[in-house]
């Protein structure tokens, strides 16, 4: 496809990436293909082989039990590096214009770095900072530089001056009444807001872009009907049915995800359905519709590489919700207690609020900066990638 | 003229601030205009017009707009005044009719409630007085039905409709002055030939004094008593409607009638466009797209005003004292135009 | 179509998606084990009795043993005449329970939802008028601010703050002081502005955004041509077209904020409403409670989007029935 805006990329290059991506198999394909095989390879092993209580990775030596979440985790992260991030270095004139474009807003460049650092600490802390483990005599430590009274501490690890137990660079925002190092907590918190992030996106968008566009190629009652149910979905409130949800069958992290995805994709059809329609009225859409293409290759090479940019930004002001949704379920007592998400840290803490607070403000400041820097963001590119909503504030 | 004019625009300038620097959209702009009479302001798209009668009540968003001079109505300046007490002229001593029908009502609202809005705002009346009065106007401007359709919302209003409602919301204050900015262009033509005749007669029986913008000469024939050339922010050129069809001084003026076939032109466009507002020509703002343009029109500003007629002056270095205006070809008196179609104005 | 058939159409509709929502859930009941059946189970087991026939016994006490859809008929009927059972936690009717606790509920939701709905759009619209300036910039901060911090950890750290260092309000909820009373007023303040700074952060968005646009329209400058002040001119000319959009999310961000905040907010505060209700009936393992108080919050979403359709069709004079 040829186009008239070259700096539009939405017009041109999703196209190319799309093509590729079933015709000739170019290196994002092979790429999220080649990573695909032996997580799938794995998967199998992990599941047929060995049995329920040996970490996968026993074998190679690691003690690092991959689970579900994991495996779609890693997927879902090598789709976004093969789609998302690799193209801006295939296309670096189009990458440096975005850049530009997206560097006049200072709130929405810093919320991007901070957004790198969760990403960064999520992929690589769980390696480098150890799980925080259990250890009763190290309760309450304070982070360092604060210090608190002896006599809430039974051990304190670094100095005691003035009857105040001081704080040390070993805990550096503290330990919680269980002793279990609260930096740690956060740095593997930030594995599992990435991975509710990245994968109830994907979820989110495979379900609604399918809905959408079937919905808007097919008219008629297949139309009517997947856009009624759309509105049933949107007006279920999701965390009363995930509490259902959960008192019947109790549920883990992967069933958050699961059902706090099956019920976001609403807005996301809606928005790709009116999109697929107005782009469907588009000249070259038509131009191809005579030349014979099919409705699926119309779709896919047209309509959905169109309503991309916008799909993205609809997602990243989703993200934010979901998080704020696990923080709020683990508070409550009723998350995955398994895992070490913030909403557990804060919930961990609220007893002892008033003497080590801590253990609530550091994780609850963690998630209230990610999920502003995720509305800061998702605002930014708004403005970035519809000229209009800028033309209109102006 | 013995009595002093109905409204008198003097050194009139209008300045918007933007981000690549001011904006200069009119600039030191003198007219008038009579009780009961017709004045149009003609020029291209973008060439102020516009601006010039929204500065006159000010109705020019300020900031990022400055509006400096004097605008003298019935002897006061409404520059000068204080907001409120310009507030009670707008919409009751002058009303304006905009360009585009379709946006200028809010669709919020019924067009009977937007109309009894005007009189609201400046007379106490009651909900049945302002009612009756707006019904009284909307079939006036010959809308049928006009006590059903005092409800209705503008989008069930066809386009000439709304621009009919439009101009019995400016008359519900009974005007001394009504400005209408090219409230024909967003019409089609048949439509746009009964607004005019309305205005016409509307004219007539409420004695008001017209301010009428335009950029199609065609219209100006049928409606003006004078007219006002401005190019860029400028006047080029002014006079009675049959003096400037007649006997066009400034070259402006001479392309501007030859795009109109009906008046004996040829139909072409001016080549070339409009200066950059922010950086106008240091002469005449007319001479880089001027034939006749030469050294003089380069520099010391816009020249001055000559009387060529009386009543007619125009603003260009060939009607200096000692220059020959012959240089810019023959005067186009009866190159076809005959004056039958320009006298229809005056009925 | 009328805007009478309208309205009767999409109510219909509502009523068939509050049975499909019905449905679901008895769904999701009947696909599990039943926690009471299993218990009987255990119990006849550590008595030394077959557990498989006490099982059997639970079910049929409970009707369980029926088929499917005579099952599906009573707990559909049972809904809609609000024969919602009995809240073994409690000692009383479900009904009853939610009621209770929707009294404790509405004293602090009907303050901040008026809060929100007067403010939000005021806030929005006035951050329009003054687009680009401090005052701008500090509201837009606010909204900001307000809808990025969960309202739970909010309202913690506001309870640390004036309950427990300054002790200026009470840390419990206390339930016998009157609803029209000053002490009242103090205890709830808290929670209700935390659930404003919550909801209207967005609120004032959609105004700011939605008004900016409406401003500057051509109508304004007709507007202003007619004589009508600043004032008046926002008041009627920019907010009531303003309305239009805001209430398309308007309905929807107090819903979302009820529905999941107000859980959060109850338990925080220790204010015994419906969220609080749902929380203990969750702890408590009570069946007919949790699913009580589930379909209530359902109900009420249900209803809501239901009205924001109307509001909306009510609102707008160009909307055509057929569209929607």
């Amino acid at each position: 496809m040829t186009t008239q805006e070259p700096d539009r990329f939405d017009r041109v290059d999703w196209d190319e990436i799309s093509r590729s991506r079933w015709f000739d198999p170019s290196i994002n394909g092979v790429g999220v293909l080649a990573t695909a095989i032996p997580l799938l390879l794995v998967a199998l092993y992990d599941w047929l082989v060995l049995d329920e209580r040996t970490p996968t990775l026993d074998p190679v030596g690691l003690g690092w039990d991959v689970g579900t979440v994991d495996y779609l985790f890693l997927f879902t992260l090598s789709l976004f590096a093969f789609y998302i991030v690799l193209p801006l270095f295939q296309h670096p004139r189009r990458t440096r214009y975005y850049w530009r474009e997206f560097r006049r807003n200072r709130p929405a460049v810093v919320s991007l770095g901070w957004l790198g650092v969760v990403f960064v600490g999520g992929i690589l802390g769980p390696f480098l900072v150890s799980a925080p483990e259990q250890s009763i005599l190290t309760g309450y430590q304070p982070p360092v530089f604060l210090s608190i009274d002896e006599s809430y501490v039974s051990t304190c690890v670094g100095d005691i001056v003035g009857g105040r137990c001081q704080g040390t660079w070993r805990h550096p925002l503290g330990t919680t009444a269980g002793g279990k190092d609260v930096f740690a907590g956060i740095v593997h918190g930030m594995t599992i807001s990435m991975q509710i992030g990245f994968i109830t996106t994907t979820i989110v968008a495979s379900i609604g872009i399918a809905v959408g566009t079937v919905s808007a190629y097919a008219g008629g009652w297949v139309d009517e009907v997947l856009m009624r149910f759309v509105d049933v979905v949107l007006s279920f409130p999701t965390l009363l049915m995930f509490l259902l949800v959960l008192y019947i069958y109790g549920a883990g992290l992967g069933m958050f995800i699961l059902v706090f995805s099956a019920f976001a994709w609403g807005g996301t059809a809606r928005y790709v359905r009116s999109k697929s329609l107005s782009i469907a009225e588009a000249e070259f859409i038509k131009a191809n519709r005579i030349s014979g293409a099919s409705t699926y290759r119309v779709v896919r090479r047209h309509v959905a590489p169109n309503a991309a940019s916008s799909i993205i930004t609809q997602l990243t002001l989703l993200i934010p919700g979901f998080l704020l949704a696990e923080a709020q379920l683990a508070f409550l007592g009723l998350g995955d207690s398994a895992i070490p998400s913030w909403g557990q840290l804060i919930s961990a803490g609220r007893s002892d609020l008033s003497f080590a607070p801590w253990i609530v403000l550091a994780p609850g400041m963690v998630l209230f900066l990610t999920i502003l820097a995720f509305n800061f963001l998702g605002d930014a590119l708004l403005d970035a990638l519809n000229p209009e909503a800028e033309a209109e504030n102006a | 003229m013995t009595s002093p004019p109905l409204l008198e625009v003097e050194g009139l300038t209008t300045t918007f601030d933007t981000d690549g620097g001011t904006l200069t959209a009119v600039d030191g702009v003198d007219f008038s205009v009579d009780e009961g009479e017709t004045v149009c302001i003609v020029g291209e798209s973008g060439s102020g017009k516009t601006v010039a009668t929204e500065s006159i009540t000010r109705l020019v968003r300020e900031p990022p707009g400055r509006v400096a001079g004097t605008v003298r109505f019935k002897g006061r300046d409404l520059l000068a005044m204080p907001d409120d007490e310009l507030r009670e002229i707008r919409g009751d001593e002058i009303a304006h009719v905009f360009q585009n029908p379709q946006e200028s009502m809010n669709h919020c609202y019924t067009v009977g409630w937007q109309i009894a809005e005007a009189l609201r705002v400046h007379r106490d009346v009651s909900d049945d007085e302002a009612r009756a009065r707006a019904t009284d106007l909307l079939d006036r401007v010959g809308i049928a039905n006009a006590s059903a359709r005092f409800d209705d919302y503008p989008h069930e209003l066809s386009g000439g409709q709304k621009q009919r409602a439009m101009i019995a919301m400016a008359l519900v204050g009974d005007p001394d002055l009504l400005i209408a900015d090219e409230p024909t262009t967003a019409l089609d033509v048949t439509v746009q030939a009964q607004i005019l005749k309305l205005l016409d007669e509307l004219q007539a029986e409420f004695g008001m004094g017209v301010l009428f913008v335009t950029h199609d000469l065609g219209v100006v024939a049928q409606i003006a008593d004078r007219i006002v050339v401005m190019y860029a922010g400028k006047v080029m050129e002014r006079g009675g409607v049959l003096d400037v069809f007649d006997h066009p001084a400034h070259p402006y003026t001479r392309r501007l009638l030859d795009c109109v076939p009906e008046l004996g032109g040829d139909g072409g466009g001016i080549p070339g466009t409009l200066p950059d507002p922010r950086d106008p020509p240091d002469g005449c703002r007319f001479a880089p797209r001027c034939a006749h343009a030469e050294p003089a029109c380069r520099t010391d500003g816009q020249p001055e005003e000559i009387d060529v007629r009386p009543g007619q002056r125009v603003s260009c270095v060939h009607y200096r004292d000692g220059r020959d205006p012959s240089v810019l070809g023959e005067d186009p008196a009866g190159a076809g135009s005959d004056s039958n179609e320009v006298t229809s104005g005056d009925d | 179509m009328g805007f009478g058939r309208y309205v009767v159409a999409r109510t219909l509709w509502a009523a068939a998606v509050s049975l499909i929502i019905t449905t679901i859930t008895f769904l999701l009941l009947a696909a599990a084990p039943n926690p009471q059946v299993q218990e009987a189970a255990t119990q006849a087991a550590l008595q030394g009795g077959d557990p498989a026939e006490a099982a059997e016994r639970a079910r049929e006490l409970r009707g369980l043993d029926e088929p499917l859809y005579v099952r599906y008929a009573d707990f559909v009927r049972g809904v809609y005449t609000l024969d919602w059972g009995w809240a073994e936690s409690r000692s009383q009717p479900v009904t009853e329970a939610l009621a209770q606790g929707l009294y404790y509920t509405a004293q602090y939701s009907v303050p901040w939802t008026i809060l929100t709905v007067l403010i939000g759009p005021l806030v929005g619209v006035y951050s329009a008028a003054n687009m680009y300036s401090w005052k701008d910039h500090a509201a837009t901060g606010f909204a900001f601010f307000g809808y990025a911090i969960p309202n739970f950890f909010f309202g913690i750290i506001l309870l640390l703050i004036f309950g427990v260092w300054l002790e200026a309000i009470p840390i419990v909820y206390n339930t016998d002081v009157p609803v029209f009373s000053v002490r009242n007023a103090v205890q709830l303040a808290v929670p209700v502005f935390v659930l404003v700074t919550g909801s209207i952060g967005a609120i004032m968005r959609v105004s700011r955004n939605e008004s900016a646009e409406f401003q500057n329209a051509d109508f304004m400058k007709t507007a202003k041509a007619k004589g009508v002040s600043p004032l008046r001119a926002y008041a009627y000319h920019v907010m009531r077209p303003t309305l239009v959009p805001l209430s398309t999310t308007l309905v929807g961000q107090l819903l979302a904020l009820f529905l999941g905040s107000s859980l959060l907010v109850e338990v925080v505060f220790g204010i015994p409403g419906i969220g609080r209700v749902t929380y203990d009936a969750l702890i408590a393992q009570d069946t007919n409670l949790v699913l009580g108080s589930t379909l209530a919050f359902t109900f009420v979403a249900v209803v809501g989007n239901l009205l924001e359709d109307i509001v909306f069709t009510v609102l707008d004079p160009r909307i055509s029935y057929d569209d929607r």
